[in-house]
């Protein structure tokens, strides 16, 4: 199988002059943003080393070897390269073409990465839980929105505790698909484009047939492959809001308010890739926090556009352990280093990747439960 | 005729599937598995920046993490005779294409700012440590580094070395480093300068850059790592003065702007300037404003037929000192700009090209590289004639060069910048042709032969000392023209380097096997 997109690599390495930028935060050498290439330091590992690498498989100097997939893996797809990349190149797709054009020849990273693709090929979705039998279901005219749970939230239904509270304040009427199906990212970061394709059409035919206006989405992940990679999978005629954007519009319309004392906590927030890069969308969360009284917000020195991966994107925790080992702890260190209690995310992936690194020594708080817990 | 670089590559090393693994297993005991590689998908990523050259694979790519790492390495590449190829960090430049495979040494982890002497006025910094990097710390400090326009991510020392090339430097000194240390083939470490006495009196710093010796640390400036390598230096650092400033001119001609840059850098008022044709500070306003590239209406200006009344050329001073001071030579700048035909043009040229402003004011002024301005041309490098120039010629060369330059197949952005050097006693020129994805091989490989071509006329014709002239050519085939310099240079690599295995394929390594 041929890479996908021969003539923007040419575009791309013409014009790459290595400059490195795509590692660091913008004009900031000295902060590291890309945690692949903190990680190992090979320039493969970085955004725009990847390109190359990509061309080297055009060329025929790369050969689809577990050596090779190891490369392609050791990525988070956190989109900081892309995001600072002068010459703005997509970086992500070199490296999700990669990744296809390795599962093309039967080349994974590891059992972990064979195993979840497998369960997305037959069962449809990553099977890490069913989703719970949620009793907040009106009669399809008349929701106001559909929440797309995401698998991660399909947990348990515990993680949906937070945000059920806030539906029922504001008396918003919503639903949930029965039996939703995968949004489909996650083939596509684990390199099946064409099984991507295949989940997103049907998902989109179950959303569009669902009849509300509005989607929902409790995972960032979700929300960007609702908003950018379906636009090559079909028309999705929803409109498409994540959760904090939700929030942040009840606050604002008054449907839920917040007491007007609550316990002083400092907090830090970790801005999750998919909503504040991919989307450019993370500036919300701060317009939420900012509203929560007694909440005293100091950010990390990477934050925002420039926010260090939490090193749970793209399955790193199952496809590339010790990347994500690495790039949790450093994004840890560093939550810590401002010397708040607890650390603030609005991504399941973020919560469940920043709650393993951090342990005991730092509380790591959804933004829904935040909210949810100072409501009046 | 082949491209730059085939017959260096058809004499590479050959390895053996096993002493491929025995050499690795041996580099990854003196680094750590993780830090040695011969993994395929990583190592291609160092065979070259170039589209347009081929591609030259190295069979190893190792990441030390100190000096001692180097020392063995070197040693471990001199007992099998493998060639070694030092790369600093961000653009590769030609001297790190390794042509004949072997060893990539990424010295990127050498990253540490070592001492900014605020009293010395000098900062002693690692190989890996970045422009950027070193920008912002001096700022703390109220400091700066030369004047220069490189982006933020590359090796300050990797571009201070190149003193032909290097777009860092002051008005009147062609050299900021000040020392070195360098790991010799056979894994000897020393320093040059004051800090040579170290050996003896450890506390003794770098500020000096001779020791009433002969200097050998100018030995390995311009050297491509073919003599040792640069693990750590001193370079001069300035200060901030209370007043700064870029008044900006604009004249009609060439000849004019060079008579200005003239006037001001033997004067002392500046302490850099610099002279933009217009189709460049026109496609630096386009990246100033909208950081991307310039679209192909901006890239394909001829550059005869300008579109609109924008001026030839500016020409931007950058002006350092007390207030008094630089009143004094904003005064005298527009009276010598008024003298030669030109007129002062800062307040126009911020309003109608302020993207071009803000790259000269980042740059010039305010001292703070910004990645803003990189890439989204195409790619120029192997094709972009540099040279250094005689100033009593340049301004003929810059009329015979854009018309010859013009029959290249590969026009693309043709300009220049122009700048002085060791106040004007050489003017560096700097043309500029690119590349574009939609060129053909054969296109690509006559607009080689053209750059060559007009090297040897600027050479002939103008005097002017081409820079990098041997990007991709096989070793000797421009040493060899500097006479008895080449026999002094050949004795001093064999004594030093006797199994050449120190970056082969530049200039200086003319011997031996490959």
């Amino acid at each position: 199988m041929p890479l996908s997109r021969d003539a923007d690599y040419a575009t791309y390495l013409y014009t790459c002059n290595r400059c490195r930028a795509c590692t660091t935060v913008r004009d900031r050498p000295e902060l590291p943003v890309c945690p692949s290439f903190d990680h190992l330091g090979f320039f493969a590992y970085s955004g725009g080393g990847k390109g190359y690498t990509a061309q080297g498989v055009l060329e025929g100097k790369v050969a689809p070897t577990l050596e090779a997939a190891k490369v392609a893996m050791h990525c988070t797809l956190c989109h900081a390269c892309a995001t600072m990349c002068p010459p703005g190149f997509e970086t992500i797709h070199f490296i999700r073409d990669l990744r296809a054009w390795l599962v093309s020849h039967g080349v994974y990273a590891n059992a972990a990465h064979h195993r979840l693709l497998e369960n997305l090929r037959t069962k449809g979705n990553l099977t890490w839980g069913q989703a719970p039998n949620l009793t907040l279901a009106a009669e399809s005219n008349e929701v106001e929105a559909l929440l797309f749970l995401g698998c991660r939230f399909k947990l348990s239904q515990s993680a949906l505790d937070g945000v059920l509270k806030i539906v029922h304040r504001a008396g918003a009427k919503v639903s949930v698909l029965e039996d939703e199906p995968c949004c489909g990212n996650p083939a596509l970061e684990l390199g099946d484009p064409e099984l991507f394709i295949r989940l997103a059409e049907k998902t989109i035919a179950r959303l569009n047939a669902a009849g509300a206006e509005r989607i929902i989405t409790l995972c960032p992940h979700c929300t960007s492959t609702l908003v950018n990679d379906y636009l090559e999978a079909g028309e999705l005629k929803p409109e498409v809001i994540h959760l904090s954007e939700w929030i942040a519009e009840l606050l604002e319309e008054g449907r839920i308010g917040l007491a007007e004392t609550g316990p002083e906590l400092s907090v830090s927030l970790h801005d999750p890739c998919h909503l504040t890069r991919y989307l450019e969308r993370g500036e919300v969360l701060r317009q939420v926090l900012e509203q929560v009284p007694g909440l005293e917000l100091r950010e990390i020195e990477r934050s925002g556009e420039s926010a260090y991966c939490c090193g749970g994107g793209s399955f790193a925790l199952e496809v590339a352990p010790e990347l994500w080992r690495f790039a949790s702890r450093e994004r840890i260190q560093e939550a810590r280093a401002t010397g708040v209690q607890a650390l603030v995310t609005a991504c399941p992936y973020c919560q469940d990747s920043l709650s393993r690194a951090g342990g005991k020594r730092l509380e790591v708080i959804p933004l829904a439960d935040l909210i949810a817990g100072r409501l009046d | 005729m082949p491209l730059p670089g085939e017959e260096m590559i058809s004499k590479r090393i050959k390895f053996s599937e096993a002493e491929r693994s025995r050499v690795l297993r041996a580099l990854q005991r003196i680094v750590g598995s993780e830090r040695a590689t011969a993994n395929p998908a990583i190592r291609y990523g160092y065979s070259g920046t170039s589209m347009v050259l081929p591609k030259a694979m190295p069979d190893f790519v190792v990441r030390p993490r100190n000096v001692a790492d180097i020392q063995k390495v070197l040693l471990l590449a001199r007992k099998r005779r493998i060639p070694v190829t030092p790369v600093a960090s961000g653009t590769q430049e030609p001297s790190t294409y390794p042509w004949f495979g072997g060893i990539v040494l990424d010295t990127l982890a050498l990253n540490r700012i070592l001492e900014i002497n605020v009293g010395g006025a000098y900062a002693v910094v690692e190989i890996g440590v970045s422009i950027g990097q070193l920008a912002k710390a001096l700022q703390k400090e109220n400091l700066r580094l030369a004047m220069g326009s490189f982006p933020p991510g590359i090796s300050v020392l990797g571009n201070y070395l190149m003193t032909a090339a290097n777009s860092h430097r002051s008005s009147g000194i062609m050299d900021d480093v000040l020392g070195l240390e360098v790991v010799l083939a056979d894994g000897t470490v020393f320093q040059t300068g004051s800090k040579a006495f170290g050996h003896t009196y450890p506390a003794l710093g770098w500020h000096y850059p001779s020791n009433t010796f002969p200097n050998v640390k100018n030995l390995f400036l311009d050297a491509g790592g073919t003599l040792g390598v640069v693990t750590k230096g001193a370079v001069r650092v300035y200060q901030m003065n209370e007043a700064q400033t870029l008044p900006v001119s604009a004249f009609e001609s060439y000849a004019q702007a060079l008579e200005y840059m003239k006037r001001l850098s033997r004067a002392n008022l500046v302490q850099h300037i610099c002279a933009w044709h217009w189709p460049l500070y026109t496609i630096i306003d386009h990246l100033g404003r909208y950081g991307r590239g310039a679209p192909a209406e901006i890239l394909l200006y001829d550059p005869w037929t300008k579109p609109d009344e924008r001026p030839y050329i500016l020409v931007v001073p950058s002006m350092s000192g007390y207030r008094e001071v630089i009143a004094a030579g904003e005064q005298a700048a527009k009276r010598i700009t008024e003298e030669l035909g030109g007129r002062i043009y800062t307040e126009e040229c911020r309003e109608k090209w302020p993207g071009a402003w803000k790259f000269f004011a980042d740059h010039y002024r305010d001292h703070q590289p910004t990645n803003q301005f990189m890439g989204g041309f195409g790619e120029g490098f192997p094709l972009m004639p540099m040279v250094i120039a005689d100033p009593n010629r340049v301004a003929g060369l810059e009329q015979w060069g854009l018309r010859f330059l013009r029959k290249s197949p590969l026009r693309l952005a043709l300009s220049y910048y122009s700048h002085s050097l060791d106040q004007c006693r050489s003017v560096f020129l700097r043309m500029t042709t690119f590349v574009s994805p939609e060129s053909s091989p054969k296109e690509i490989e006559r607009a080689a032969a053209t750059r060559q071509k007009y090297l040897e006329q600027a050479f002939r014709r103008y005097g002017a000392i081409p820079v990098r002239y041997d990007y991709g050519h096989p070793p000797g085939a421009v040493l060899n023209k500097t006479g008895g310099q080449a026999q002094v240079l050949k004795a001093i690599k064999r004594a030093l380097d006797p199994e050449n295995i120190l970056n082969p394929g530049m200039s200086l390594s003319m011997y031996g096997r490959f």
